[in-house]
């Protein structure tokens, strides 16, 4: 075993409970929808319906037309693709390997820098594991588990269909890696005061950039070009770019993190 | 003998509180060093800088040679925490064989060869493992890293006197096939006497003393009787500790005494006998915290 494999080891000790709570609560979330859309015997139209009895019933018990409730012609059951609740991996990696493996590995004698390259490495597989899964699953899920029920994927909510197989599976893998690196950033130095700062400047930018006007529109282009973006290189390499300046950040509060 | 590590005016405060002040200290190379202090007295904050695990306010860290530069980690050094970190759900032979990745010198055949000695089971895992064997799979590595540099901090810790022993006596056995610098950081002075060349007092961030073991054996001794007598006696020399009991008293000397001197105070009705390590160690600190 050389020092790569020990971090591996390390790294699927330390996440083999959350993998396994991942998994358990996927599966329990199929199961769960599976049921559910048995029980229901998926007629939209009919749920409409009983939706809008449902209102005017309240309406007549309310008097006059108290309630505003506004009944969809159709209501679908739509879940969430299996392949995409396994991306709740992303954050739990990235969090829980820079918490729970830089003491185990510097205990055994690894040095900071050789730690730090196994961690990118161990996230740029996780990223390409998890793109490959969906881009497999997708096809799948189209041509099967969409015959008996609704799922949404983020391959078609972002767009990414559009660039094929191979460009989606690439624009996915840049995105997550890019995922990784940014919460691998913000749990690099938890004692850090640079650290509060970033986690209340991120926590602050949502709200802020969302509330004034002036803002919002840059905040949608960033995101627009970040997950919409029309072309696969500049998706990527927008992704990638911003991925390079988390990992130069993680790098100084590693270099700088003690025991 | 060539240094192995060299530390020189090394400082580490946490706040106001001076954890290392201005520590220097070499280590040779084949020498088993003792490092002895109370809990809090520093050794583990320095134990820490040197091995790169922490960085020094101040001051230098040479590790065979070469300075350690900030956010380095030094090589062909095992250091065995008191506090270990390994994974809670790997086996004892999955941590021996992680670890053996991080030390070219490590010898397997050892490592399973101690694995019985010790009565450890491989198939363990950490987490069923009580504080004791928790030390001993640490012991294990220290041994078996063969590293140039084996530094083990409070390393029977949970142990019970008869695996103390063993660990010692199989200490001494490997380090006389294998000479290494080895370091020993803990608080029982008596228990490792028998093992180490020189010791470290350490005691509020600072070398309180840095004698061979021999040394402090030969110049520490009590003289006890009158107490006049004794006032007189100890006159220009180094009182670690005294007491009174009324006419008669007890005094801890440290210092060179000649057959004539010694001759001299036993025909003045004086009592010289030696001082165990532990109590000339408590006494020593005791003095030390007294000048502060």
């Amino acid at each position: 075993m050389n020092k790569m494999g020990v971090q591996m080891r390390v790294s699927v000790l330390r996440m083999r409970l959350a993998i396994l709570l991942v998994i358990g609560a996927i599966a329990v979330s199929t199961i769960a929808n599976y049921t559910i859309n048995a029980a229901l015997q998926g007629d939209p139209q009919r749920d409409a319906q009983e939706v809008a009895a449902a209102v005017g019933e309240l309406n007549e018990l309310a008097g006059k037309d108290a309630i505003k409730i506004e009944a969809p012609s159709e209501i679908e059951n739509i879940n969430i693709s299996s392949a995409n609740l396994l991306l709740i991996l992303l954050p739990v990696l990235a969090i829980i390997l820079p918490l729970r493996t830089f003491r185990t590995m510097l205990n055994f004698g690894d040095s900071r820098g050789r730690y730090f390259i196994g961690l990118l490495l161990i996230y740029a597989a996780a990223a390409l594991v998890l793109a490959l899964c969906n881009s497999l699953w997708w096809p799948f899920e189209q041509g099967v588990i969409r015959e008996h029920s609704q799922t949404i994927n983020l391959i078609e909510v972002f767009g990414w269909d559009r660039m094929g197989i191979i460009g989606a599976f690439l624009y996915q893998a840049a995105f997550y890696f890019f995922v990784l690196s940014l919460f691998n950033l913000l749990f690099s130095r938890m004692k850090s005061p640079v650290t509060w700062i970033l986690w209340a400047v991120l926590i602050a930018a949502i709200p802020i950039g969302t509330s004034i006007a002036s803002l919002r529109v840059h905040v949608a282009d960033f995101f627009l070009a970040l997950l919409f973006n029309d072309s696969l290189l500049a998706g990527m390499g927008l992704n990638l770019a911003l991925s390079a300046v988390f990992i130069a950040g993680a790098w100084l509060f590693t270099r700088h993190r003690t025991i | 003998m060539n240094s192995v590590l060299k530390v020189n005016h090394l400082s580490k405060s946490y706040g106001r509180m001076e954890a290392v002040d201005s520590l220097s200290l070499e280590l040779a190379e084949h020498t088993i060093y003792g490092l002895l202090g109370r809990n809090g007295a520093g050794k583990t904050t320095l134990l820490n800088m040197i091995t790169g695990g922490m960085f020094p306010d101040g001051g230098e860290v040479v590790v065979h040679g070469r300075p350690l530069h900030k956010g380095e980690v030094p090589t062909q050094v095992c250091y065995i925490r008191e506090k270990n970190f390994y994974p809670n759900g790997a086996r004892v032979r999955d941590v021996l064989q992680m670890a053996s990745a991080f030390h070219p010198d490590w010898d397997s055949g050892l490592a399973s060869r101690l694995l019985g000695t010790f009565k450890l089971n491989p198939r363990k895992k950490m987490r069923q493992l009580s504080r004791g064997m928790e030390s001993m799979v640490g012991n294990i590595i220290g041994l078996a890293s063969r590293a140039p540099l084996t530094i083990f901090d409070e390393p029977v810790l949970g142990l019970d006197v008869l695996m103390r022993e063993k660990f010692y006596r199989t200490l001494l056995e490997d380090y006389t096939e294998h000479p290494r610098t080895i370091l020993l950081s803990t608080h029982l002075i008596d228990e490792i006497a028998t093992v180490v060349e020189q010791v470290f007092i350490m005691e509020n961030g600072s070398i309180l003393m840095s004698e061979e073991v021999e040394q402090i054996r030969e110049r520490a001794y009590t003289v006890s009787g009158s107490s006049a007598v004794i006032a007189s006696f100890v006159e220009g020399r180094r009182v670690i500790h005294s007491e009174g009991y009324g006419q008669v008293g007890v005094a801890v000397l440290y210092g060179v005494l000649s057959e004539q001197e010694r001759s001299e105070a036993e025909s003045r009705g004086l009592l010289i006998d030696g001082v165990p390590l532990q109590k000339f160690f408590a006494y020593l600190i005791e003095e030390g915290q007294g000048n502060e």
